[in-house]
């Protein structure tokens, strides 16, 4: 159950099943409720629907580009009727932020209480190397140090209120023997004091990676052993804290916690409501590619100094998902920089195969068709014929005029007999592909190779070809 | 690696869930951890029916556009089902891509939306080999199998699941 194969991708998987372990399981509820139906991540920039649904805004402007309804009831639905949920999205915002603490308060109880070692735990311990150091990472079970804290965190924790968190955390003194250590609140590493509140805690709250450190114990009992880890740090910090002196340094780290959060989620709410009621912000309109030739929409991309090589449909992709971002992050309350985006489009053509070469399907250029086998799905016998028309007419006249030329040597009969005997025999040879039982004159077709017969070279045989099912069709 | 896109981070989020908490009858992963957009899946034969004490593997094939266009299933090796190609793909509703359905035949609540998910889908599969639909049949002759000799019927998915077992 707890084998946790996500860690090597160096995301943050949460889930809504976490909370099912703690001793609050119906936490999950509240934790799916925050949630976007597409992406299943928490709502980021969230906007709500005509029908009172609410989706992250980038989520359902991108479905919206190809569909018309919501996709939660189909109710009909369009891109201009979104309405942002600020509020929500501090909500969310707030919520994110405590959500490793109360997880970690949470479990922690149900260790102590049940006093026996939990699995995700011991498997922690090994992978120390590649742990990340993200700051909100649930699947590393986060730990505070503290042995009383089972007692009277029990009625504080489920309200989930950051100065709550000072408590259990207040009680560090009754602890024997692990007096130079406090868990950083973010990451829960294991460190001096004086690092977290000097280096640590500044990093971890910006996401940087932190100074290099032991990854810490996880459970009480293992960090009570864990003395090697303990004078490690004894080496760093120049004079280890007492007993005494912990709980303060632990709690000014966590008043430097708080304070260190620019704006509290309230007022930053309020800001926003005020600020997008004063300014109107624009969003980039929708393009309707059908009526803009290439050029004007490569002048549109140049302005906004997006890329303008690539086919047709790349510029058009590249439009739609450059407005899908860019409206999106107006939705957010958190926007983040034009620069940024920019890259995130990049990113996303790096990943999207229309923008690689295998994608030969999006356009119809030559160099493409040409690309593609036969046999493969997408093969169209109809677009083959049409750009190979040419070839095809000229071969036929090269083939009429060498068959005349040979006419006039030998007999007439005698030339087809052994010509449509050679032929079947070349054709034989080197066609290798399956459909054979009546083509093997037809298949040969599009290789383009000389040997055609004259009594099939005739324009008529490309209406044939295309209406037949040999080559399964378009 | 680092998954990048959407379709990445929603399918490792369903590998989670389903690891965690799978409906009974129904096993789900990635076939690699390397590509996230080939699964592989176990699906037991529901109970009451021929299909029972069987247990099918069946692929799923992500696109990258995951979760805005649905996944394609296919059963390997094919299963004689009414709603199963003779190649062993998959014919239901939630399959298929979201919006009008051409033939007005499907409501498009039926079809894929971004919102169902893994689950629902081998739900859904689940209780399509429960109750075939004759009415939008992939396998006609599995069609008419069904329809005209229900016991012939039976009989050959038995053997299918006594074969597969090995016994």
């Amino acid at each position: 159950m707890s084998k946790n194969p996500f860690d090597r991708f160096g995301v943050d998987v949460t889930d809504p099943t976490d909370w099912a372990s703690t001793k609050l399981p119906r936490l999950s509820e509240l934790d799916s409720l925050k949630r976007c139906y597409i992406c299943k991540e928490f709502f980021t920039a969230p906007v709500l629907t005509v029908c009172h649904h609410t989706f992250c805004s980038q989520c359902i402007r991108q479905y919206l580009l190809t569909n018309s309804h919501c996709p939660l009831c189909k109710t009909e639905l369009y891109e201009s009727s979104l309405k942002r949920d600020m509020l929500l999205d501090e909500i969310v915002t707030c919520y994110k932020s405590l959500r490793p603490f109360l997880l970690n308060l949470l479990r922690e109880n149900e260790i102590l209480v049940k006093n026996e070692p939990d699995i995700e735990k011991s498997e922690n311990g090994p992978s120390k190397s590649n742990k990340r150091p993200a700051p909100v990472d649930e699947d590393d079970v986060i730990e505070v140090l503290s042995q009383g804290e089972s007692v009277p965190s029990g009625s504080s924790t489920p309200e989930a209120q950051p100065k709550k968190k000072t408590k259990p955390e207040s009680q560090l003194p009754a602890l024997p023997g692990k007096s130079d250590q406090v868990a950083c609140p973010i990451c829960n590493k294991m460190m001096s004091a004086d690092i977290l509140q000097t280096r640590h805690l500044d990093d971890c709250l910006s996401g940087k990676t932190t100074p290099p450190s032991s990854n810490g114990s996880h459970s009480r009992k293992k960090a009570g052993a864990s003395h090697g880890i303990a004078s490690f740090f004894k080496k760093e910090s120049p004079v280890p804290s007492s007993s005494s002196s912990s709980p303060s340094t632990s709690n000014s780290a966590f008043s430097k916690a708080e304070i260190s959060q620019p704006v509290g989620f309230k007022e930053s709410y309020l800001k926003q409501v005020e600020k997008t009621n004063s300014e109107s912000v624009k969003k980039l309109p929708k393009l309707d590619f059908q009526s803009l030739s290439t050029p004007k929409l490569k002048e549109k991309l140049a302005a906004l100094n997006l890329k303008v090589q690539g086919s047709r449909s790349q510029l058009e992709m590249r439009y739609n998902q450059f407005y899908v971002l860019y409206n999106s992050n107006l939705d957010s309350s958190r926007p983040v920089s034009e620069k940024q985006l920019k890259s995130t489009l990049n990113k996303w053509e790096q990943s999207h195969s229309a923008f690689n070469t295998e994608s030969s399907t999006l356009f119809s250029s030559r160099a493409s068709i040409s690309n593609r086998s036969i046999t493969s799905k997408t093969f169209s016998v109809r677009e083959w014929l049409q750009v190979y028309h040419q070839e095809f007419r000229e071969l036929i006249r090269a083939a009429r005029a060498s068959a005349k030329k040979d006419k006039k040597s030998k007999a007439k009969n005698t030339i087809d007999v052994i010509e449509e005997a050679e032929y079947v025999e070349v054709s034989k040879k080197d066609d290798s592909r399956p459909q054979q039982e009546h083509g093997s004159t037809e298949s040969k077709v599009p290789q383009l190779t000389p040997e055609l017969d004259m009594e099939l070279v005739d324009m008529d045989f490309a209406d044939d070809i295309a209406n037949s099912s040999l080559f399964g069709g378009t | 690696m680092a998954p990048r896109s959407t379709a990445q981070k929603r399918l490792l989020k369903e590998y989670q869930q389903l690891a965690r908490d799978a409906p009974p009858g129904i096993v789900a992963g990635p076939v690699s951890e390397d590509d996230l957009f080939k699964w592989e899946c176990l699906l037991e034969g529901p109970p009451d029916t021929p299909y029972e004490n069987g247990v099918f593997p069946a692929t799923l094939s992500f696109p990258k556009d995951y979760p805005l266009s649905p996944p394609s299933l296919k059963f390997d090796p094919p299963l004689l089902h009414p709603n199963i190609y003779a190649d062993g793909t998959v014919c239901i509703s939630i399959l298929h891509p979201s919006g009008e359905d051409p033939n007005q035949y499907e409501r498009p609540e039926e079809r894929w939306s971004p919102v169902q998910s893994i689950e629902k889908i081998l739900l859904s599969v689940m209780s399509m080999l429960a109750e075939p639909n004759p009415e939008s049949g992939a396998n006609i002759d599995a069609c008419k199998l069904w329809r005209d000799n229900r016991a012939e019927y039976n009989s050959q998915i038995k053997k299918h699941v006594r074969e597969s077992l090995g016994l």
